[in-house]
């Protein structure tokens, strides 16, 4: 194959050589020569190449057509040829005379068959020879609207909302003349300005979805040039608008593709196919273009394309791998966007394909089909069949070669981006939504924040008051009319002629004109715009920033931020979440002995937290720890030693710190000359090539393991013993053995790093490709395909369409091309920068000469094996089979004879290798789970009975102190043992039916009477802060549960050292599946008495997947252990699949009503995400899947504690204060139109000016309102940290509840009575104004309009806990808008309130019963406000005082001792508004 | 499939720092505290009680004499008004009873008091004529009022019923505006001026004061300019209507040649009728009062005065009564002691309510800051059935 390219390549070389010289290549004859030549040496297979020579001289003009545009010139043959090549099953009878033909059967549906230099059979051609079928494609549109779509399609969804549809209704109502409302404008402005600024929001939004979109579908890759995709019409259909235009122009250019359907002639519908696209640019295409990959935009990709992926390149849809730069035809992905995961899978090309190495060979070698069936969402599943295709020896009909299966391990899908390969062929299989990743990305379900789903409640409730004031009044407006009649009443005021009965009835509607706004219009959309600001806060916290990963807590929800601040039940995700997913070998046991406990790591987390709840005995570990906090805070505050509180964390951690600094310099003294003594007997063994001597990144030194080597200190000498030990191994034997396994037995690749952090080639062969040296090109394992940079011509429909992506590409390009040429000058590493990431620095280890780096599946996996490169069993690469490994300073090839995969129900991972010289023999190497490899040992084995006990023992310790442990086990075969179970291997695994279990069988055969060696044991570090961030959070009264799918005693162990477990807590396991039920009932029966004594001991209960399982069962069950574990402080589940995840979510969702938090950073937790109110991703080790699919997402555990605590807390509290205000302010302003009506006979009149009517909720009221909900501080940050169990309030949900809404109701009721009054006895049978004027009802309705704007800003000011500038500013703003409103717009003779400013303004008595009515209207508010908060104060007030009293210690200070003045205060000192000053007036 | 943070790779994603985005700007954090709130409290009673002493004390200095002369008609002799038709409000101690009672009857008169009206069909105009003391003398400016009960001027169709343009004297051209039912006769001629509020105005008209019984004759007039809000008079202009092309409303039919202007009697000058623009400015509650005419020199004499009052406006119709009311004035308006008594009380009550709480500080004082308040520890660790728990109190400083 490879002589294949290198001819090729030749070929190129000459004809470059032939422009050059300015003689025209002769085309059309040196091509088929090439192409025979190819042909005939690379494989007999193709026959038809004879044909294909033969058909050209007959037909010369077609093929010359044919050749320049490249496309499928083995077809030709069949111009004249009348035999069947592709017959579908209906019409099988017809074409039986075919002798050979390959059948095929029909497909339904989304299911697809797709051909490769294949042309179409008859039935997937339509009467004008297009292919039937139409592939959706691969442009990818999340956007909702286009540029025309946008009004009507935004306006309609705006009008679905049922508060949008009143106000329209409402301001409809108002436009008919009956109800006298004199001006339309006003009428709509208030329900225009909610619908432009939610449709301003909206367009951006999804602008930005566009630009997202955009680069998504601009992103480039290359397919190949000259390639007729037979799946898709040479043309394409026109538009309409096409068709209108140009029909003419197009329909010669047509005639070749559009042969008169026959059926009869088989000849015809073969025919057609040769014929090259007649797109102009093909026709200009150069030869030496044919066969390269062009770039061309992701969105034109289609089903069908052979696409080339280079290193470090997206791909850009789900494709059947074909071939790759390895020889085996691996290609290595990262799938991180799909499942999250970080490391690095293998995919497989198609055996019999491997031999493509370049575009030349996918446009003439191959000739196949694949049936694959309905594009499924299912990541890790997928079949298809893949059936290779020949020529018959006549040339004109098709024969089956072979069929081969593919499956998941052979697609390549959309969103993976290729690694450690230097190229790969594919052939796309689904595109665009039919690509997994796009099935997979369904919209995470919109979740609705607690308080809004209340409050969507009370606005009903305000709805029916609305209703019930409607009706009230209509009925009294009814009667008062009848009244009316009955004397002269009607005529003087209505001259009304209808029924008293129709009178109410239009009363009706006209109240609900007057009462409309007691539905507050602006308060979804200030919702809205409060929450974008919170969201925005949150993203701009720096406490909640991550350095390291270079992230910001990203809210992707809006409109959760007040559930944060509810936030009961916490549930976790351990792996990844609690810990970082960072493993480091810790200790191994080997054959028995136990290595690596020797003091030379730092205590874990996890054994930490054993040594803690072995040492606390004391039950009062908490408030201890609490009192030192709050006494150390009020001690800084009472003594003169003051100390800003910003700063008391600090001083706190810092005495800590010191007693750990001595703590610390003891161990590492003693952790030095642990070093010192490892690397003296590391040098007495062996010279190191590869293993690492920076003991910071060693997290396992322990000289032992070389003094144990030692004896017969060369791996030779051993080899010579080996026979001989087999016997009786020495601990030097297990120990080599040991330590080879975990250097050959994983899926591990490598990069070999050099002292800058570079990447080392091995051999740069694409260099050597380069060069026009013909035989140099003879030996290349690998080749490059040829990539050009012109784009792909082979889409000019779509480059009508859409030329401003095009012109986007191009720049792009051009941008590249620069980039490209500036870096040809530097190092040929860099271009694989993408490999090693931003962060390396830190991956550079300065005491090795040649670096090497794993990448591998599992995080475990890596660790073990760069364990045993540090101890000098160094794997070094791996080529195909082929395995280098160093062991302990030799170089040894193994050859890799079977991988039998991991995966969770085998749960361990073997190879089978055939060793080299010295060992010559064949092994297999086991790792696993324990009571896996456990059920596999020989137990005759003397050998093993007499380790295992001591193993068990050791793998006890292991996870006692929180490590992960792996059992190790070998056994080597018999070369006729092995060749036995390969056959049956091979059968099973090309088995057609049940093939995964028999593989299954097949390797559990092997794996077998095993021999154990040790045991290993890995530290899951925990990350950052978790414990102190725990600890805060349930004393904040948030109940964390942990769902893990680790096994028990981890669980349970990373519950002590993170605070989840307390030393004096009871524990309660449920495990197994039987007895479970029973398990409960005691456990509860238990734990209900025991809570009854009045026992405070505290209850953590322990549950097993499986017991899961069985309790999940019944509703019954379900519902007792929801009671159970409610009665439980803290919660572990363990072993639980993901499923059960999400139920045991969604069981204390339901079960409890409670406001639930899921955090996870795997793709196993998406399902717990979305099913819980809150779902927070952690973007880290594993991925984006978790935080895609998230609420929020974070990159450290801790700031859950910020996130909850702080912004959580505040965001409730705004949120709540926000719509209590909001409710309060249109209930206050619409009741004194109701007071209004008794004196004004019910007749509906609208009370105030309109103006003031339509601007109350728009302008008049709203800033506020709205400031508090996006600035208010109930306590800062400081204090909130301090005293965590402020949170309770949100807990409990004691901010918002239907009390507080009724209270406000009635407080602005209270109020709206006031103010009325106030100035009804000032204007009752007398006249307020001065000089004799006469008063009026504008007069009236203005002066307690006026006074309701001043106390509906006064209210949300009077609320607010925190003033910052912006609440001063827009109070007295608003305030002043109002007044000068009255002013300014009464100056306008024509407006009903003109001069209205001068009668008000002008007389004292406006201003007098205006401060007389605020002063009572608060009056009640504040006297019950100051004693509930002054001498009932809950938690949140208390530390609020707290917080004064700390500020005034301080303020009392500075001004003792000026010095201290600058230091302390940074928030004043750090800010530069002008108004700072100002404000210290208020401090 | 992806966030838009992803969309521009700045160099770092970190936030960018500030008071602002870090949500620590600098604020003022009101807690209400003993030494906050109860200031306040006496603040306010201290303000309140002696703001509602002057007001009170201001009010009272208003001289103010209320008739009702509803039921004049009724009387062809005088008769003493009852104790409830007629009130008093004196800025001396004076004994009221001692006063000889207001005293009324009415007459048929030919001619309204009104020099502008005239009277083509010769009506019989029922006139009541109305005896008074004045107990003690008025000093100017004295304003003459009506003052009519259930009548309500606010009701929804009435308060728009009139057209902006017409009264400025635009001719009422598209057949629009807000006068519904009044805005043209029954054989089509456009009504002058049109809609409810103009039909309905109070068309009573008053004579001078005259003095009875008083060694010599004195009048004492009121005039009726300069009774309208300034600004109200930018709303009125002379019409262009030709007196043949508009007919008077309904109610004001009477006073014209067979109920249509003509030449010779013209539709009144809207712009010079201030007592129009009084009325058209609609009172506010159904019992109100409406300047009639004021006197801004000369002082209202003790003594006892006649009115006399044409009783054009039938309010027995509806059910309200008509008084008349002549009243000294404050920069607070008429008589209404209702301000400064609620200063007063509500002062009084706040206090009331320092002291209260001030006794209560003291009896159980709580120091600011003291943590002993907070509960570090929530028993039974915080499970979900104890939330009705009492808090514990637990002192921090156990040292």
């Amino acid at each position: 194959m490879s002589s294949v390219a290198a001819s090729i390549k030749a070929r190129w070389a000459l004809k470059r050589k032939d422009t050059l010289t300015g003689v025209p290549a002769r085309r059309d004859e040196n091509y088929e020569e090439i192409i025979m030549t190819t042909r005939t040496r690379t494989s007999g297979r193709n026959n038809n190449n004879s044909n294909n020579n033969n058909n050209n001289n007959e037909n010369t003009e077609h093929q010359r057509q044919q050749q320049t545009d490249g496309a499928s010139s083995y077809t030709t043959g069949s111009t004249s040829s009348s035999s069947s090549i592709l017959r579908q099953s209906s019409d099988k009878k017809r074409t039986k005379t075919a002798t050979s033909g390959v059948q095929l059967r029909r497909i339904y549906g989304a299911a697809r068959r797709v051909f490769v230099n294949l042309p179409l059979p008859k039935y997937e051609l339509d009467k004008h020879g297009n292919p039937k079928r139409h592939y959706v494609t691969n442009k990818v549109r999340t956007s909702k609207y286009t540029l025309w779509s946008f009004l009507p399609k935004n306006l309609f969804e705006q009008f679905r909302r049922a508060a949008n549809m009143y106000f329209l209704g409402m301001a409809i109502l108002q436009l008919i003349p009956y109800f006298g409302v004199d001006s339309p404008a006003l009428t709509l402005l208030p329900i225009c300005a909610v619908v432009a600024i939610t449709a301003i929001k909206d367009g951006f939004e999804d602008y930005q979805r566009h630009k997202v979109d955009a680069r998504y579908n601009g992103s480039i890759s290359h397919t190949l040039i000259g390639y007729k995709n037979p799946n898709y019409p040479f043309h394409v259909p026109l538009t309409f608008w096409q068709r209108l235009r140009g029909k003419k122009q197009m329909t010669p250019s047509q005639q070749p593709y559009q042969q008169p359907p026959s059926s009869t002639s088989l000849s015809s519908s073969s025919q057609q196919q040769p014929s090259p696209p007649i797109a102009t640019p093909t026709e200009s295409l150069p030869d030496d273009k044919r066969g390269v990959f062009g770039r061309s935009l992701s969105m034109d990709v289609r089903v069908g394309d052979f696409i080339l992926l280079r290193n470090g390149e997206s791909c850009p849809a789900d494709a059947v791998l074909l071939s790759s730069s390895d020889a085996s035809g691996v290609c290595f992905v990262e799938t991180k966007d799909l499942d999250g995961e970080t490391n690095l899978k293998p995919r497989h090309g198609i055996p019999d394909l491997h031999h493509i190495q370049s575009g030349a060979e996918c446009l003439d070698d191959v000739h196949f089909y694949i049936e694959a069936g309905t594009p499924t969402p299912d990541l890790y599943m997928f079949e298809g069949t893949l059936v290779l295709l020949d020529k018959d020896q006549d040339g004109n009909g098709w024969s089956e070669r072979k069929k081969v299966p593919i499956g998941i391990d052979n697609l390549v899908l959309r969103g993976h981006v290729v690694r450690n390969t230097h190229w790969a062929i594919a052939i796309v299989l689904y595109t665009g939504t039919e690509s997994k990743i796009i099935q997979n990305s369904s919209e995470t379900p919109s979740k609705r924040s607690r308080i809004e789903k209340q409050m969507n409640e009370e606005v009903i409730i305000a709805f029916v008051v609305l209703f019930i004031l409607c009706l009230i009044c209509a009925i009294l407006a009814g009667f008062m009319k009848a009244a009316d009649d009955a004397d002269a009443g009607t005529s003087l005021y209505s001259r009304e002629t209808n029924s008293p009965a129709f009178w109410g009835f239009t009363n009706f509607w006209s109240s609900l004109i007057t009462f409309q706004n007691i539905i507050p219009i602006s308060l979804y959309v200030s919702i809205e715009f409060v929450k974008t600001f919170q969201a925005y806060f949150i993203w701009s916290d720096l406490d909640m920033y991550d350095e390291a990963s270079d992230t910001a807590c990203v809210p992707k929800s809006w409109n959760l931020s007040d559930d944060l601040g509810q936030v009961e039940y916490l549930f976790s995700d351990k792996t990844g979440t609690l810990t970082r997913n960072i493993m480091e070998f810790r200790e191994c046991s080997i054959g028995g002995k136990r290595y690596g406990n020797n003091g030379f790591s730092p205590e874990s987390e996890g054994a930490r937290g054993a040594r803690i709840r072995k040492e606390k005995n004391q039950p009062a570990a908490t408030v201890e720890e609490g009192d030192q906090h709050a006494g150390l805070l009020t001690t800084a505050a009472t003594d003169d030693n003051i100390v800003p509180v910003e700063k008391i964390d600090t001083i706190i951690n810092e005495e800590e710190e010191e007693e750990e600094a001595d703590e610390n310099r003891s161990f590492q003294q003693r952790r030095t000359a642990i070093f010192d003594d490892y690397k003296r007997a590391l040098y007495s063994l062996f010279t190191p090539c590869y293993s690492s001597l920076d003991p910071n990144r060693l997290p396992f030194a322990d000289p032992r393991v070389f003094w144990d080597l030692q004896p017969k200190a060369s791996p030779t000498q051993t080899s010579t013993t080996s026979e001989m030990t087999a016997a009786a191994p020495t601990t030097q034997d297990r120990i080599q053995e040991f330590f080879m396994l975990l250097s050959l037995c994983h899926t591990v690749v490598v990069d070999k790093i050099d002292k800058e952090g570079k990447v080392i080639m091995e051999v740069d062969n694409e260099e050597i490709a380069g060069g026009d040296d013909e035989e140099g090109g003879l030996e290349q394992q690998s080749q490059q395909p040829q990539v050009t940079d012109e784009n792909n011509p082979l889409y000019p429909g779509e480059a009508k369409k859409s030329r401003g992506f095009r012109k986007k590409l191009k720049k792009n390009l051009r941008r590249r091309k620069k980039d490209k040429l500036r870096r040809k000058s530097s190092t040929r590493g860099e271009e694989f920068e993408s490999i090693i990431n931003v962060e390396r620095p830190d991956i550079v280890d300065t005491t090795v000469e040649t670096q090497l780096v794993y990448k591998a599946e599992s995080p475990d996996e890596a660790a073990l094996v760069s364990a045993a490169r540090d101890l000098g069993f160094s794997f070094l690469s791996r080529q195909g089979k082929r395995l280098t490994v160093d062991l302990l300073g030799t170089e040894y090839e193994f050859q890799l004879l079977n991988t039998l995969d991991f995966n969770s129900t085998r749960k361990r991972m073997s190879v089978i290798l055939q060793r080299p010289y010295p060992w010559n023999d064949i092994v297999l190497y086991c790792k696993g789970a324990d009571n896996v490899i456990l059920e596999r040992l020989d137990h005759t084995d003397p050998s093993n009975k007499e380790v295992l006990q001591q193993t068990q023992n050791d793998i006890d310790a292991f996870s006692n102190d929180g490590l992960r442990t792996l059992m190790l086990a070998w056994k080597s075969l018999t070369p006729e043992k092995y060749e036995l179970w390969e056959a049956e291997y091979e059968a099973a695994s090309t088995a057609a039916e049940n093939r995964a279990e028999k593989i299954d069988a097949v390797q559990d055969s092997m794996e077998q009477n095993l021999t154990l060696l040790g045991a290993t044991g890995i530290e899951d570090k925990l990350q950052e802060g978790v414990p102190q961030c725990i600890e805060d959070l349930r004393r904040a009264g948030i109940k964390v549960w942990v769902l893990t799918g680790d096994k028990l005693e981890t669980a349970i162990n990373i519950g002590y050292a993170s605070n989840l477990l307390d030393g004096n807590m009871n524990l309660w396991t449920l495990r197994g599946h039987d007895q479970v039920e029973r398990d409960m009932d005691d456990t509860m029966a238990q734990v209900s008495a025991a809570l009854a004594k009045g026992d405070t001991t505290e209850n953590a209960l322990i549950i097993e997947g499986a017991a899961l399982t069985r309790l999940f069962e019944t509703d019954d069950l379900k519902n007792r252990l929801l009671e159970l574990s409610l009665l439980c402080k803290s919660v572990l589940c363990c072993r639980v699949s993901p499923l059960q995840k999400a139920l045991v979510v969604e069981m204390v969702k339901e079960g409890k009503g409670a406001v639930t938090l899921a955090v996870g950073d795997g793709a196993n937790d998406v399902s717990m995400i979305q099913a819980a109110n809150i779902g927070v991703g952690i973007a880290g080790q594993e991925g984006v899947q978790a935080s895609m699919a998230s609420d929020y997402a974070i990159a450290q555990f801790r700031f859950l504690h910020k996130l909850l605590l702080v912004q959580g807390h505040w965001n409730y509290h705004r949120i709540s204060e926000m719509i209590l205000n909001f409710f309060y302010k249109n209930v206050l302003w619409v009741f004194p139109s109701l007071w209004y009506q008794i004196y004004s006979r019910f007749s509906g009149n609208i009370f105030y000016d309109y103006s003031f009517l339509q601007l109350y909720n728009v302008i008049f009221t709203v800033a506020p309102v709205v400031i508090l909900g996006c600035t208010d501080e109930t306590i800062t940050a400081p204090y909130l940290r301090k005293y965590p169990q402020v949170y309770e309030v949100g807990t409990d949900h004691r901010l918002y509840t239907r009390l507080r809404y009724w209270l406000y109701f009635g407080d602005a009721v209270w109020q709206s009575l006031v103010l009325f009054y106030a100035f009804y006895f000032a204007y009752d049978g007398s006249d307020p104004n001065p000089d004799g004027r006469p008063n009026s009802m504008l007069q009236f309705s203005s002066a307690v309009a006026l006074a309701a704007v001043l106390v509906a800003n006064l209210m949300p000011g009077f609320n607010t806990y925190y003033w910052t500038w912006f609440q001063f500013f827009f109070v007295i703003a608003e305030l002043l808008i109002t007044f000068l409103w009255v002013l300014i717009y009464g100056l306008f003779q024509s407006v009903n309130i003109y001069g209205m400013g001068y009668m008000l303004y002008g007389g004292w008595s406006f201003w007098l019963i205006l401060l007389l009515s605020t002063i009572v209207s608060f009056l009640p508010r504040y006297v019950i406000v100051f004693a509930k908060q002054w001498w009932y104060a809950d938690v949140m007030h208390t530390v609020r005082h707290v917080e004064k009293f700390d500020k005034k210690q301080r303020k009392k200070n500075r001004k003792k001792d000026p010095v201290l003045k600058d230091g302390h205060h940074h928030s004043s000192s750090s800010s530069n508004s002008p108004f700072s000053k100002w404000f210290q007036a208020f401090r | 499939m992806s966030d838009s943070g992803e969309v521009v790779k700045k160099k770092s994603r970190k936030p960018t720092d500030g008071a602002f985005r870090q949500q620590r700007l600098p604020a003022w954090q009101p807690v209400l505290t003993p030494r906050t709130a109860l200031p306040t409290f006496f603040i306010i009673g201290i303000l309140f009680t002696p703001i509602g002493g002057l007001l009170y004390w201001s009010n009272s200095r208003v001289v103010e004499i209320k008739l009702d002369y509803t039921n004049c008609y009724r009387y062809t002799e005088p008769v003493y008004l009852a104790k409830h038709q007629y009130t008093f409000q004196l800025s001396q101690e004076l004994n009221t009873s001692s006063f000889e009672a207001p005293a009324y009857h009415y007459e048929e008169a030919s001619t309204f008091l009104n020099p502008n009206w005239q009277n083509p069909n010769n009506l019989a105009i029922p006139q009541c004529i109305i005896d008074f003391t004045v107990p003690q003398t008025m000093t100017p400016p004295i304003f003459i009022y009506y003052r009519l009960t259930d009548f309500y001027q606010n009701h929804r169709q009435y308060i728009n019923s009139f057209d902006a343009g017409q009264l400025l004297g635009d001719p009422l051209s598209p057949p629009g505006g807000n006068c519904g039912p009044l805005r043209t006769s029954d054989n089509g001629s456009s009504i002058y001026p049109c809609g409810l509020i103009a039909n309905s105005m109070f068309n009573d008209t008053r004579s001078n004061l005259t003095s009875v019984n008083a060694a010599t004759d004195m009048t004492y007039g009121f005039t009726t300019t300069g009774i309208a809000w300034p600004t109200d008079k930018d709303k009125y202009g002379p019409t262009r209507y030709t007196p043949d092309s508009v007919v008077p409303p309904p109610n004001w039919a009477q006073r014209y040649p067979e109920g249509r202007y003509d030449a010779a009697h013209p539709p009144p000058d809207l712009s010079q009728d201030e007592s129009f623009m009084v009325w058209m400015r609609v009172a506010a509650l159904p019992d109100f009062r409406k300047i009639w005419g004021r006197n801004d020199v000369e002082p209202l004499t003790e003594g006892r005065w006649r009115m006399r009052i044409d009783m054009n406006f039938n309010t027995t119709l509806y059910g309200g009564q008509k008084w008349v009311v002549i009243s000294t004035s404050t920069p607070l308006g008429g008589y209404n002691p209702y301000l400064g008594i609620t200063y007063m009380a509500i002062g009084g009550i706040c206090l009331l309510l320092g002291m209260i709480f001030t006794i209560k500080h003291c009896i159980k004082p709580r120091s600011l800051g003291d943590t002993t308040y907070l509960s570090w520890n929530q028993p039974g660790g915080g499970l979900p059935n104890n939330k009705s728990r009492k808090p514990i109190v637990k002192s921090l400083h156990q040292d």
